[in-house]
């Protein structure tokens, strides 16, 4: 497997892999999201206790999952650049990071908007909530000691640290309706048992979190290939890339 | 479907306001973020246009002083000779 994977180290072959990659998760994701949407806007019943609200359920929890999986997977590129000091470990955390900030905002946006009808206040700071918000300023720490080196190289030790300590925010989040008293539900879907809710909205959930899914996996392979550029600017090929598209 | 009418769906029996806020913000957040990724490689290829160019303007100029400073010379010493 090592001979197989080994020429994707290279940020030439990986640049123009990812450009591969691009299209068609952009043609997944657009339809998975259109059917997905429908499905849970206009398709799938209202819940007997929550009424038409439970249509936001269809973004909030595909956005929480999607920010703590895109944090884990930021923790293992992490590891992997303080481990074998890879340099497209460096360009996955910095072109993960804002993905997985915007998707934690849009968890805690949407969170909002559906606490203020069913619990009566926009905010509490209760275990959940405020493990996510954290979650939220870790990815925030991430994009500004990024950006705080002018060289890349330079800071990437200190991001990928950054990024992997961050990991230990992951358990309490998931765990936090279970240790602590909260307003918030327990575990609908990430539970290791059959999901305990009905199909009709089971299935919208799923198509609508891999709509998100693929769509992140595009802007982040597209922020990638940003970083490879940016971090490669004195190589032949990137050079020959940047003149050539002069007009 | 679930709704008799599009008003009904608009409304969203009484919480339509707090639906629609969550789909809006979802889709102003992945917009912004979406247009901002798609030119992220743009944006690097033109910012590295640019040093490049400035490399060379700073090599040009460089190589007009230096042959600027050897006639210079070359002057002096022909005065010198004179």
């Amino acid at each position: 497997m090592w001979k197989w994977l080994h020429p994707y180290a290279n940020p030439e072959v990986a640049y123009h892999f990812t450009g591969k990659l691009i299209p068609w998760f952009n043609i997944i994701a657009a339809l998975l999201l259109v059917v997905g949407m429908f499905m849970g806007l206009a398709y799938s019943p209202a819940d007997y206790q929550q009424g038409e609200t439970v249509r936001i359920f269809y973004i909030h929890v595909p956005a929480a999952i999607l920010s703590m999986g895109l944090y884990f997977s930021m923790a293992i590129a992490g590891f992997c650049a303080l481990v074998w000091q890879l340099k497209l470990a460096h360009a996955a955390i910095a072109a993960i990071a804002p993905i997985g900030a915007a998707f934690t905002a849009i968890a805690l946006i949407t969170g909002a908007a559906w606490g203020k009808p069913m619990w009566g206040t926009w905010w509490i700071w209760d275990a959940r909530l405020t493990s996510e918000l954290i979650l939220l300023f870790l990815y925030l720490g991430v994009i500004a000691l990024g950006n705080a080196f002018d060289d890349k190289n330079q800071g990437a030790k200190a991001v990928s640290v950054l990024a992997l300590v961050g990991v230990v925010n992951l358990p309490i989040i998931h765990y936090s309706v279970e240790w602590w008293n909260t307003l918030h539900q327990g575990a609908t879907v990430t539970k290791f048992a059959a999901p305990s809710m009905a199909m009709s909205m089971y299935i919208p959930f799923v198509i609508c979190f891999f709509g998100f899914a693929f769509l992140a996996g595009s802007l982040i392979c597209k922020r990638f290939q940003g970083q490879v550029l940016a971090r490669n600017s004195l190589r032949p090929w990137v050079k020959k890339m940047a003149l050539a598209e002069e007009h | 479907m679930t709704f008799e009418s599009f008003s009904e769906f608009l409304t969203m029996g009484k919480h339509g306001f707090y639906i629609w806020l969550s789909y809006g913000c979802t889709l102003v957040i992945l917009l912004a973020l979406g247009i901002n990724s798609m030119r992220q490689p743009k944006v690097q290829l033109e910012k590295i246009r640019q040093r490049l160019k400035r490399e060379q303007q700073l090599k040009a100029y460089q190589q007009k002083k230096a042959e600027g400073q050897n006639q210079q010379q070359t002057s002096t010493d022909s005065g010198e000779v004179v």
